[in-house]
């Protein structure tokens, strides 16, 4: 709980970031701590750390509940699968999985806002996201050294389902 | 064990479409305000903090450093310098203020100035968060305009605070006319600093540099305010109208106070 409460903190400083030292494209921090957050955690706790970090960011936007749920929860739920998968994890693979999970992750929000809002994003430049994806692998890299998400054995958190 | 894990997120994929589906048959989305508090509030600090540092090395880290022999000489500089500089920025921050005031005395429907201290967070929106809110009179609706044009329009209202809709943002769309020609189109945000001018004809001669002013027929925006210049006219076989770009008279991204205006 202790741990859930310090990433939840750092998911608020992280979105108080972006929406206040980035004028232009943002990275999208929160996705990265999720990721970590289900390495370090396990998968289930990750997937609910995402479901409130998503929640969190679909309130401040204000359109429709969900689609940074489902984007985020997807996310802590493949890099804990893809983990425990692979025999090895180092900053590489893990920027390159986040960099794909990115990639998801703004296709499904992409997705949620066109068949289940009024909102059509078909005319926004595909630059945007590209910038978005490479900022938040950039971010990926640097959070990497300071939260070693790759030394955490998750095989242990199992039992839990 | 792989099948259970799958099966769990198979059920919490149906839940969200769930929740999804439903927000969609209903028509509106379901905010919770409630945990958006601490990230306003940290915002509103951080954009504090971040304005005395800024103000802190303008006056006083750009003139230490000085050689030892030269201080006590340039003391006396220095301290005029602050006062220098403070006056400027006093300076350029009443000019600012005096512009979005001085449309007071002209406009009978002016409301209020605020201060923006917040952004969207996210790529998907373009919003301000203004330190205004239902106390000072915001409505849904109302218009922010700041030094050089329309900003944007009200969108969520708070006691305190309320959430700006710029007009880059895809949501928006604005009833403008062609300076020039007084042609009439709608101009809709294209989700970064700049707009699409929608709807008009390839008949239509529209030069670079035109300037684009509000029609006030989508009965938000007032009318006859200068809202951007064309940056680029592309005439597509494919297409039916002409697709245009329009800069904002107002540069959104490094704005700082915006007067709010009635419907």
């Amino acid at each position: 709980m202790k741990q859930f409460s310090i990433y939840l903190l750092f998911a608020y400083l992280a979105l108080t970031v972006q929406a206040i030292f980035f004028q232009g494209i943002k990275p999208d921090l929160v996705l990265v701590l999720v990721c970590f957050y289900a390495l370090r955690f396990g998968q289930l706790e990750g997937i609910v750390f995402g479901t409130i970090t998503g929640m969190l960011i679909d309130s401040a936007g204000g359109s429709i509940l969900g689609p940074n749920i489902l984007g985020k929860a997807a996310a802590a739920f493949l890099i804990t699968t893809l983990k425990e998968n692979l025999f090895q994890w180092n900053i590489y693979i893990n920027t390159l999985i986040i960099m794909l999970l990115s990639v998801l992750d703004v296709f499904l929000t992409y997705i949620c806002y066109e068949f289940f809002s009024k909102i059509s994003f078909a005319d926004r430049p595909l630059m945007i996201s590209v910038t978005q994806i490479f900022y938040t692998s950039a971010a990926s890299v640097i959070l990497y050294v300071f939260l070693k998400p790759g030394q955490y054995n998750l095989m242990a958190k199992d039992e839990r389902f | 064990m792989l099948k259970r894990k799958l099966l769990f997120f198979a059920l919490f994929i149906f839940l969200v479409f769930g929740l999804l589906t439903y927000q969609s048959i209903n028509g509106k989305g379901t905010f919770l305000d409630l945990p958006l508090y601490p990230l306003r509030l940290l915002e509103k600090g951080a954009s504090g903090i971040i304005a005395g540092v800024e103000n802190f090395f303008s006056t006083y880290v750009m003139i230490t450093g000085k050689e030892e022999e030269n201080r006590n000489l340039l003391k006396k500089i220095s301290t005029l310098q602050q006062e220098l500089n403070s006056c400027r920025e006093i300076e350029i921050e009443n000019q600012r203020l005096a512009n979005i005031l001085g449309l007071k005395s002209v406009r009978p429907d002016y409301i209020t100035a605020a201060k923006v201290f917040a952004r969207d967070p996210t790529n998907w929106f373009q919003t301000l968060w203004i330190n205004k809110g239902r106390k000072d009179g915001l409505t849904k609706d109302m218009v922010a305009i700041g030094d050089y044009g329309p900003v944007g329009r009200v969108r969520r209202v708070n006691e305190n605070v309320s959430g700006i809709l710029l007009i880059t943002d895809v949501n928006s769309s604005v009833a403008v006319r062609l300076q020039s020609s007084r042609v009439e189109g709608i101009l809709e945000g294209r989700g970064d600093n700049t707009c699409y001018l929608k709807y008009i004809s390839k008949e239509v001669e529209v030069k670079v540099g035109e300037n684009l002013i509000t029609s006030g027929l989508d009965g938000i925006y007032p009318g006859e305010l200068l809202i951007g210049h064309i940056s680029s006219v592309v005439q597509k076989e494919e297409e039916m109208f002409q697709v245009i770009e329009v800069t904002p008279a107002q540069y959104l991204h490094s704005i700082e106070e915006v007067a709010i205006f009635k419907r």
